[in-house]
């Protein structure tokens, strides 16, 4: 697994959504309830996959016919650094919290 | 299924690598059909998987014939190329509005004629060229591909209207005619372009010496002085002339009505000129004061390597908008009048203007994807 080169807070709402989600998400789940638009949200779930921070397979329903869906969740390793880099970027951004340099750095 | 949405999806699939397009072509269908069982609109994934093929970069290792060093250098090439057309389309105004009234039959007419026609054709053959290298060159970011195809457009909208000044029947108005609103989108687009690739090569880290203060005072001062200056002198010449010019009409064989018709029409001909004017005027103030501010306040800080040469960037940049607007402004106002040495003055500045921006571009740019992950980090 390799690290973030750039962490927005459009990935955080995205890693905070596959943390919390029991098992394998549904991209337009992860969409919806990070409330990020699908132009946040496609390139950065593509990101962590080509990172190894998120696997994505296809959905296993023979019984809806046509596109199948895709399904993502964190990997082994991608899980806690998901919750790491969740939890320092909520420090970083609590009210009065030294901020001398922008996110990029914090977590590069 | 929305058709529309479905035909976006397609167009953005096959523009992935192959390797991506079936996986993603499948996924975003599925996308359309099922997403609005959580309230998410077709037109919402379509716009995603647009922005999704926009942006994707293409992994450089899968390339493995094409080096780092030569995709970094067609880049830098391609964003230098684009860049300084569409400076030079925008700040060359008069190309278009006066290239007509050239007469080939003299050597000064010769002289404007070749430079306007060989300029235009560097405006078309630039960002066409930019646009290939920047598609056809694996390992070159997507931000860079959609900042080109920014600038390929605002190049050319200028030219999809010329003659603005050639209108020989009073049709519709000058302020709000079509040759006359491509020019406020373009700028806009050579701005988004700019900012996408500003932040591409932002600093990260504040210098942490901090700046005298007095002498970031005095430098603000001074800019913000100028541009009060700026508006003022503007304003004040532009509805100045505005009231002093009178359309001289009546010596044409015109009836009363189309006499009334032309009148008006040649007066909002010379409101448009004098604005036109005026704004290149205030362009080469404006350009003036933050090519100032930025070297006063840029270089004399211990700043990052990437924020210096960001800075050089941007006074180069204003130096250059400045210097269009000086050969744009000298074209208006001597016309068709100007003497050979006049047109060869202006046809030298044009194309010193074109190269210097090229060249300055291709100077501050990154040099290698190394650099540019680094400048990132």
């Amino acid at each position: 697994m390799e690290p973030l080169s750039r962490v927005t807070p459009a990935t955080i709402d995205v890693l905070r959504v596959l943390g919390d989600a029991t098992g394998a998400c549904w991209g337009m789940l992860i969409i919806k309830s990070s409330g990020r638009p699908a132009g946040s949200v496609y390139p950065i779930l593509e990101r962590l996959e080509s990172l190894g921070w998120v696997t994505s397979s296809w959905e296993l329903d023979d019984a809806r016919p046509g596109p199948r869906r895709r399904y993502y969740e964190l990997t082994e390793d991608g899980s806690p650094a998901a919750s790491a880099t969740v939890k320092r970027f909520e420090e970083w951004s609590r009210p009065g919290a030294r901020r001398t340099v922008t996110p990029s750095v914090v977590f590069g | 299924m929305n058709r529309s949405a479905t035909a976006a999806v397609r167009i953005a699939a096959a523009f992935l690598p192959r390797e991506l397009r079936i996986r993603y072509r499948e996924q975003w269908m599925g996308d359309l059909r099922d997403g609005s069982e959580v309230g998410i609109s077709t037109a919402e994934i379509a716009r995603g998987s647009l922005a999704f093929a926009a942006t994707y970069t293409r992994p450089l290792s899968n390339w493995s014939h094409v080096s780092d060093r030569t995709a970094a250098l067609w880049v830098r090439v391609a964003v230098a190329l684009s860049f300084s057309s569409a400076i030079v389309s925008i700040s060359q105004y008069s190309i278009f509005a006066t290239s007509s009234g050239s007469d080939a039959s003299s050597d000064a007419g010769l002289v404007a004629l070749a430079s306007t026609q060989l300029l235009a054709a560097f405006m078309v053959l630039a960002p066409l060229l930019s646009l290939v290298a920047v598609f056809t060159t694996r390992g070159a970011e997507g931000r860079v591909r959609l900042s080109v195809g920014l600038l390929a457009v605002a190049t050319v909208l200028p030219m999809t209207r010329p003659g603005i000044d050639n209108l020989l029947v009073p049709e519709g108005n000058f302020f709000t005619s079509p040759g006359t609103v491509v020019f406020p989108i373009a700028i806009a687009l050579v701005i988004a372009a700019g900012t996408i690739l500003a932040r591409m090569y932002r600093p990260l880290a504040r210098p942490k010496v901090p700046q005298r203060l007095s002498r970031r005072l005095l430098t603000s001062t001074i800019a913000g002085l100028l541009v009060v200056i700026v508006v003022v002198v503007g304003f004040v010449s532009m509805t100045g002339v505005w009231d002093a010019r009178t359309p001289l009409v009546f010596g044409l064989p015109l009836n009363e009505a189309n006499r009334a018709m032309y009148t008006q029409w040649v007066q909002l001909k010379f409101q448009f000129e004098e604005l036109v004017s005026t704004i290149f005027g205030m362009w080469i103030v404006a350009g003036l004061a933050v090519a100032c501010l930025l070297a006063a306040s840029g270089f004399s800080s211990r700043a990052t390597r990437q924020r210096s040469t960001m800075m050089l960037g941007i006074v180069i940049l204003s130096s250059a908008a400045i210097f269009g607007g000086i050969i744009s402004l000298l074209q208006m106002s001597t016309g068709s009048t100007a003497s050979t040495s006049i047109e060869l003055l202006i046809a030298a500045g044009r194309w010193g203007l074109t190269c210097i921006l090229t060249t300055a571009i291709l100077r501050t740019s990154a040099r290698s994807a190394a650099q540019h992950e680094s400048a990132e980090r």
